[in-house]
């Protein structure tokens, strides 16, 4: 019994002694456990070295999570960066450099930077950040064109757009993805404030269900191989082949469109009459008129008001796109087949 | 000493010590696991709007509450990692107490295999109401009854009071997709994967037709004309079969693969009776009696809908890296577009023959080098080559035999496409980075193989064009906190010589007569071929004077120059954009960031004769305003404002000998929107978060009404929408978060 309290006795002080670092860590400096060969890997396996410092008590809280102001290191857990048991997963040095002189500086100054930094004042190059996340992500067959690629040439790194510590990766979130495009691309920002346009602040489209941000030989960085086969993924009736085809359709979707809103409605880039009037010459000297304007309307369906109004030039040709319509005009047979005039895209 | 009084004290201090020794090492795991561990939260709360379905029209354009004042908030994101095998459940939900629900469900075993179920719906509404007396809308056979009275009251001031008189209709279209896949790596090198999505589309959009009549001209006893107001029947399928086989090792990535697409139109046409033909509109308030007219066979003829349509492609695609510093990008794809749907199948009839039997072929081929040959020099080249053969059938569609002795036909028409690239950058000294390129684009359509494919449509047109462009970069990395960059740009666009129509037989090569159509004043060529001379120039700057505070500012202009025989069309075009951002963050508890932009746009046009000129403008400032807080621990607050005000003028001017009154409104838009939000903490594992959204949407388009006076249908028909619209959304969640 006497032995049995006596190593109690000895066993309570070994626990308090170890308690003293943990209720007095926002009292004492912090110590380099860098160099402690027995501190504990948090997540990844040998993170250790890093995490020694960069624990649990670095994690930001609270508003700073929110606001974003100091990078979570260890939320990279909770992402597919974390699995362990993928034995593929990196570990901090695979992606930062094994930055000894990070790891082994001593004192209160500000410790060296590491080997590859992806902060914003990062002197590492862009291409060597993204030689880094390409080590593992070249397989990936939706990046097999960024080499060359816009982004690519223009030195955008893959931590321009992801966030690989966080535990929600805003620009992989159809909801959150446009903000992050939006950094770069002003003129975008202000177009989907337009009335006609994409339902993207919505949420459900994202700027990557038209574009391959990664490379494409498309124009643009469309997904598909040109603009038009990416627009017919959610709009293929517009693809025909038809029988009375109007040729710009066929051409570029974006010689009349703007994809990215408009004023104009169905996201014309201008509208009626003066979209058709670029390729067209309009139907004698009549000018674009509003209903009201005029004193003395006429009831010929070619007036300025039917150009200009409802749905402008389409409130006739309105097989914009082009018309499946075989039959043909025949100003001698008898009812029935004399008077379609699809070729004008009418009907 | 008697040890029986002090044993109780010495259990207390061992007990203490202990549990401050291990006790507090499995807090500190517990927060390290929490802090690693993947999360979920389930959401479910209250939503509420303001006003009715016509001040929500702007608003409710895709969030589900154009019709609906309230829902239900539930939102789940479920996440689960089995870290023993590293596989991956997920079940997520949006929206799911609204028509623009989505649901998913995946899991992954990570670097082994993936499935995935996906379920989306979303609802377009279209933002204006129509009033109508059409019924049928939503179905292939639409009957016309008039709004009004014509005969009774056959005046400008009678057809304005009917207007409203009718039924009013807000047309939506519905898509509801469903998609599954997955993927499996067969080896550590070869990864096989598999999508399917089907996509059903149903509802009504707008659509119509309208038609001169002469008795020279389809066959009317007198000189009318007609426009209708005909809600397209949408009720069709849409489906994405993908299959892919992807290799790689070091030095190669391949990726070969199949996708098809098919398109299932229910609907081949539009069928159209019309109930009071006697009875109808003409814009100036007269009857029009198209039964004495004889216009209603003209008006009742059917209507083509989109046919059925294929597209099978087979790809190869990859990347293979030479050396270390060179590394070549590949793509090789074959596609075949078929349509043969069955004219009378779709219920059009008069045809040369049963179905176009459309067979279009394209073959597209990329390939690119991108180098480092010295550490300070970067290339890149690319080249992409399309061929596009449009091998349908050549058939008589355009009239018989018997018209006036012209025979006319369809035109298959096919292209060649070059897109080239060539850029280097240098490392220049003092952090200095330039970078020039060419850029090359060559399009050739070659002869049209048709008949007569310029009459009544265009002016001339042209077989060939291609464009270079120069361009040029100067970026500067000033110090860590201060980075700019200058871009310029130069491209020209030239062609062959114009080709003109002549009837009965193809285009010829007339660039005289291409000219003098010009002179003339009849002529306006094509936008897209016109020669072109088009600069740019562009500068950007990113500081960062303190750590807390960040700026950007850009500028970019283009300016267009356009060229043809004639003076006609589109003259010179000219684009700015500026914009502006600030974020800053006050303190470690609140963050505030702003931004600005303007865009200006301008086309000049001068019409060809007796018509007009204009000189289209588009002007838009867009501003915004963002706040972040954490007034307490337990509190998050934020607030968004935005404003958008753009103005469109079309500046027309008259030319000639044009008798109306010219000029048209500006026709003005303007939002403002306020999204403020406040998060509170209940406890660790749950929060209540509500959202107050304020929009105020001003809008004087002149499409649909003028001053009042609305723009009518032959049948009375109108569109209308409320030109100011207010709303306020309310809504709160409880929010549950586990792991």
């Amino acid at each position: 019994m006497r032995f049995v309290r006596e190593l109690l006795t000895v066993c309570a002080v070994i626990g308090t002694l170890a308690a003293i670092p943990t209720l007095a860590a926002t009292d004492a400096p912090k110590k380099l456990l860098a160099a402690d060969p027995n501190a504990k890997d948090l997540i990844l396996k040998g993170d250790a070295k890093c995490t020694g410092c960069h624990d649990e008590a670095d994690e930001p809280t609270g508003a700073a999570t929110m606001l974003e102001l100091n990078p979570s290191v260890l939320a990279i857990g909770k992402t597919k960066h974390g699995a362990t048991a993928d034995k593929r997963t990196p570990t901090c040095v695979d992606c930062h450099g094994e930055s000894e002189k990070h790891r082994m500086h001593k004192g209160s100054d500000k410790p060296p930077v590491v080997d590859r930094s992806f902060r914003k004042t990062t002197k590492t190059t862009a291409d060597a950040r993204n030689d880094t996340c390409m080590t593992c992500h070249q397989k990936d067959s939706k990046r097999s064109h960024w080499a060359g690629s816009m982004h690519q040439t223009q030195d955008v790194a893959c931590n321009s757009c992801h966030q690989v510590h966080a535990k929600k990766d805003k620009v992989r979130n159809k909801v959150t993805q446009a903000e992050v495009c939006f950094t770069c691309h002003k003129e975008q920002r202000a177009q989907y404030q337009r009335p006609s346009r994409h339902p993207i602040l919505e949420g459900k489209v994202a700027c990557s269900d038209c574009h391959n941000v990664h490379g494409s030989i498309g124009p643009k960085l469309v997904k598909r191989d040109s603009t038009n086969e990416t627009c017919y993924t959610c709009h293929m009736e517009k693809r025909g082949p038809f029988a009375r085809p109007h040729e710009p359709v066929t051409e570029d979707c974006g010689i009349c469109h703007n994809p990215h809103g408009t004023t104009a409605e169905n996201l014309l880039k201008q509208r009626p009459p003066f979209l058709c009037n670029e390729c067209h010459s309009p139907h004698g000297p009549t000018l674009p008129q509003l209903a009201g304007q005029t004193t003395t309307p006429t009831s010929v369906a070619k007036n300025g008001i039917n150009y200009t109004q409802g749905r402008g030039c389409v409130n006739c040709h309105t097989q914009i796109h082009g018309s499946n319509n075989p039959a043909r005009q025949d100003h001698n047979a008898g009812p029935g087949l004399r008077l379609p005039t699809p070729q004008y895209l009418l009907r | 000493m008697s040890t029986h009084n002090t044993y109780p004290c010495r259990q207390g201090i061992l007990f203490l010590s202990l549990a401050a020794a291990f006790g507090s090492a499995s807090a500190a795991d517990d927060d390290v696991a929490q802090m690693i561990k993947p999360d979920s939260t389930i959401s479910v709360g209250l939503g509420a709007v303001s006003g009715n379905k016509e001040d929500r029209a702007f608003f409710g354009q895709y969030n589900g509450m154009r019709k609906n004042s309230s829902q239900l908030i539930l939102d789940i994101d479920y996440l689960r990692r089995d870290d023993a095998s590293g596989t991956w459940t997920n079940l997520s939900g949006r929206n799911l107490g609204n028509e623009n629900r989505e649901l998913g469900f995946s899991q992954q075993k990570q670097g082994d295999w993936r499935y995935f179920f996906e379920y989306g719906e979303l609802v377009r509404n279209y933002s204006n109401t129509i009033n109508t007396n059409v019924s049928g809308i939503g179905t292939n056979n639409l009957v016309v009854n008039t709004v009004g009275n014509p005969t009774a009251t056959p005046t400008p001031a009678g057809l304005q009071a009917a207007q409203g008189t009718g039924s009013n209709e807000d047309l939506k279209t519905t898509r509801k997709s469903l998609g599954l896949g997955g993927d499996k790596w067969l080896t550590p090198n070869l990864q096989l994967e598999l999508s399917f999505r089907n996509e059903d589309k149903t509802g009504a959009r707008l659509f119509g037709q309208g038609s001169t009549c002469t008795a020279t001209r389809y066959q009317c006893t007198g000189t009318t004309g007609y426009l209708l107001l005909l809600p397209e029947p949408i009720n069709s399928s849409t489906r994405q079969f993908e299959l892919k086989l992807n290799y790689a090792n070091d030095k190669l990535a391949l990726n070969g693969g199949y996708y098809g697409t098919f398109y299932v139109n229910k609907y081949g046409s539009l069928n159209t009776t019309i109930a009071t033909p006697a009875n109808m509109w003409n814009p100036n308030g007269s009857v029009m009696n198209a039964t004495v007219l004889n216009a209603t066979p003209l008006m009742q003829l059917p209507l083509a809908l989109p046919p059925d349509n294929q597209a099978h492609q087979f790809s190869l695609a990859g990347t293979y890296a030479i050396t270390p510093t060179t590394r070549a990008t590949f793509k090789y794809a074959f596609t075949r577009l078929t349509q043969n749907e069955s004219f009378d199948g779709m219920g059009l009839v008069g045809g040369p023959r049963g179905a176009l039997d459309a067979v279009i072929d394209t073959t597209v081929g990329q390939v690119g080098i991108t180098a480092r040959p010295m550490p300070k020099l970067s290339l890149v080249a690319n080249l992409r080559y399309e061929q596009k053969s449009d091998k349908t059938p050549i058939d008589v569609y355009r009239d018989t035999a018997t018209n006036n002795g012209l025979i006319r036909t369809n035109n298959p028409s096919s292209h060649t496409k070059i897109k080239g690239k060539l850029e280097a950058a240098y490392q220049l000294p003092q952090g200095y980075r330039a970078t020039a390129g060419i850029d090359y684009d060559m399009r050739d359509l070659g002869r049209p193989t048709g008949t007569n494919d310029t009459s009544g449509q265009a002016t001339a047109i042209r077989a060939k064009n291609d464009e270079i462009g120069y361009r040029a970069e100067l970026r500067k990395s000033l110090s860590d906190t201060l980075n700019g960059a200058v871009s310029v740009g130069h491209s020209s666009r030239n062609g062959t010589k114009w080709m003109t129509a002549t009837n009965g037989v193809a285009p010829t090569i007339d660039d005289g007569a291409a000219q003098a159509l010009g002179t003339a004043g009849f002529g306006l060529f094509p936008l897209f071929w016109m020669d072109l001379k088009r600069d740019k120039l562009k500068g950007s700057v990113d500081w960062a004077p303190i750590n807390r505070l960040s700026l950007q500012a850009s500028v970019e202009g283009v300016a267009e120059h356009y060229f043809a025989p004639s003076m006609r069309g589109a003259r010179d075009g000219k684009t700015t954009n500026i914009n502006f951002d600030a974020a800053y963050a006050v303190s470690d508890n609140w963050k505030v960031n702003g931004w600005y932009s303007r865009g200006d746009t301008i086309l000049d046009i001068n019409g060809s004769t007796g018509a007009y000129m204009a000189g289209l403008r588009q002007l838009g400032h867009n501003l915004g305003l963002g706040v972040r807080g954490a007034p307490t621990g337990k509190l998050e607050v934020g607030a968004d404002f935005t404003f958008s005000y753009e103005v469109n003028r079309t500046g027309v001017g008259v030319i000639g000998t044009s008798t109306q009154p010219n000029g048209l409104p500006a026709a003005a838009f303007r939002q403002l929107n306020l999204n403020m939000f406040g998060k509170y903490a209940l406890d660790k594992n749950a929060d209540i978060r509500v959202n107050l959204v304020h929009q105020r949407y001003y809008s004087n388009e002149w499409f649909w009404n003028n001053n009042g006076t609305s723009f009518f249908y032959s049948d009375g028909t109108t569109v209308t929408q409320k030109d100011q619209q207010n709303v306020t959304f309310i809504g709160a969640a409880y929010i549950y978060k586990f792991q």
